[in-house]
């Protein structure tokens, strides 16, 4: 009779370890599906401001153009390094692509320094400030892109997260500095 | 061209950890941490930004500090928006308007909700036309006042206030209401688990409360965990407790406590309809413009 209801506890308790187990594996991979899908979400956002950047640039250049006659190159380099963020198929590419936007650009602003005729139109000026704007909205994105990235890796390598991981074949995401090593900035003195 | 050379900042200086050091919790739309605003400007500001708040819902806030701390403002600006959650959360119609006057810098920052209304170009406008002669002369006030009216205008006709329905689901009801389901379902549970003979099955029920939980409100795993460990602990207390308790009222045949004595009412909070009542959790991504004189 001791016995019995002894047996019958344990039974108790090892349904009770497997029912928890079972629901944590679940809560776990609930958690990692939302936060993969974040960062999803937040790299959109990152592309957003990108694109963003991208459709300024026409404007800007065809502003500036009239005044920057001897400057043909830098607008070379700008055009091409759009074409090739329009073509880019992966992520990789696309980043490669826009590191190359990024260098051409600051190329174009370092030799618009030495047109201070500029500084006086309007249009310029605004065209300018939404630049700014588009910048700081990048910086903005990509810094909340790696905050959620990072929480995603510690809790896709740290144990116990790291077994449902691994269960269900969550990879670590790449954080921006690394992906970002294509974007040499440009050597420009000031 | 000073944008070149901020323009130039970010490019070269992608994502940087910087040292962000809140100024302090808002105590209205106006929050003049630098003490430059004379008490007549604070408000008038204060009255005009509220009743445009009651008519528009947009949330202007006008933060003064005395340094940046080292930070930079575009980042300092993110970093308060985000930390005071300037804006209604579904419409993020919040606008900040941050001077750093030991730094000499001043910034628009605009929510994500009023970036058409508010585009960079114009709130650059306002910063270099309005505000950046008047902060040559330390007119800090009419370089605030000037700027806030011209926001305001830019910003009118992008949202408009709801009449109000005289209820709303505050977080204090659903607060009290959860507390007394709590309360309820807890004795529930803890006279049944009294009536059993096992000290752990109440540690049992608590983890599995803890991971229903925690799956229902998807939280993190660390905050589910956490969760169901404390409430593991207090089931196996609360049946141990429980257990003894009805043992020995069975014993000496008196009813059990815990019917007895029901929930004690939580306290009301709740905003009150005048006055500033903290902003609405709206959020920004950068866009605004900067300064400096």
């Amino acid at each position: 009779m001791k016995k019995s209801t002894r047996g019958l506890a344990a039974l108790w308790i090892l349904i009770g370890i497997v029912v928890v187990a079972a629901l944590y594996v679940a809560v776990t991979y609930n958690s990692l599906v939302r936060t993969n899908e974040s960062v999803d979400a937040q790299w959109a956002q990152v592309e957003t401001q990108y694109q963003r950047r991208l459709d300024l640039i026409p404007n800007l250049v065809s502003s500036v153009r009239g005044v920057l006659t001897q400057e043909q190159e830098v607008f070379g380099r700008i055009a091409d390094a759009r074409t090739r963020y329009a073509g880019a198929q992966t992520v990789e590419e696309r980043v490669q692509a826009v590191g190359e936007v990024e260098s051409a650009l600051a190329r174009l602003l370092v030799v618009m320094e030495n047109y201070p005729q500029l500084r006086s139109v309007e249009a310029v000026q605004s065209l300018m400030a939404e630049l700014a704007g588009t910048e700081n909205r990048i910086s903005v994105e990509r810094g909340r892109y790696n905050e959620i990235v990072r929480d995603y890796n510690v809790s896709v390598k740290t144990f116990p997260g790291a077994l449902t991981a691994s269960l269900f074949g969550f990879e670590p995401r790449t954080m921006f500095e690394s992906v970002e090593g294509a974007a040499v900035p440009p050597s420009v003195e000031l | 061209m000073k944008h070149v050379l901020v323009l130039l900042g970010f490019l070269l200086l992608p994502s940087f950890a910087l040292a962000y050091v809140s100024p302090g919790t808002p105590g209205g739309y106006v929050n003049d941490f630098a003490g430059v605003l004379t008490e007549e400007t604070r408000t008038h500001l204060e009255e005009t930004l509220l009743a445009y708040s009651a008519s528009t819902t947009n949330e202007i806030a006008v933060v003064t500090v005395r340094s940046l701390e080292g930070d930079y403002i575009e980042h300092y600006a993110v970093e308060l928006f985000e930390e005071w959650g300037i804006g209604k959360e579904k419409s993020d119609n919040g606008v900040l308007l941050l001077l750093a006057i030991e730094d000499r810098a001043v910034r628009i920052e605009v929510g994500y909700g009023l970036e058409g209304a508010i585009p960079d170009s114009v709130a650059d406008r306002i910063i270099r036309e309005e505000m950046i002669p008047l902060l040559k002369e330390s007119a800090y006030g009419m370089a605030v006042s000037n700027a806030v009216a011209r926001l305001q205008e830019a910003a009118a006709g992008e949202y408009q206030a709801k009449p109000d329905v005289g209820f709303s689901f505050t977080f204090s009801d659903t607060f009290i209401a959860v507390f007394i389901f709590v309360t309820l379902v807890v004795q529930w549970i803890a006279s049944i688990l009294a009536r059993t003979k096992s000290w752990w099955l109440g540690g049992i029920v608590g983890a599995a409360v803890g991971v229903l939980v925690s799956t229902l409100f998807s939280w993190w795993v660390l905050l589910g965990g956490v969760v169901t460990v404390g409430l593991f602990l207090f089931g196996l207390f609360l049946d141990f407790v429980v257990s003894s308790t009805y043992s020995h009222s069975k014993k000496y045949n008196v009813s059990p406590p815990w019917w007895a004595g029901g929930s004690s009412g939580g306290s009301f909070g709740g905003s009150s309809g005048g006055g500033f009542g903290g902003f609405g959790g709206g959020s920004s991504g950068g866009g605004g413009a900067s300064g400096s004189w």
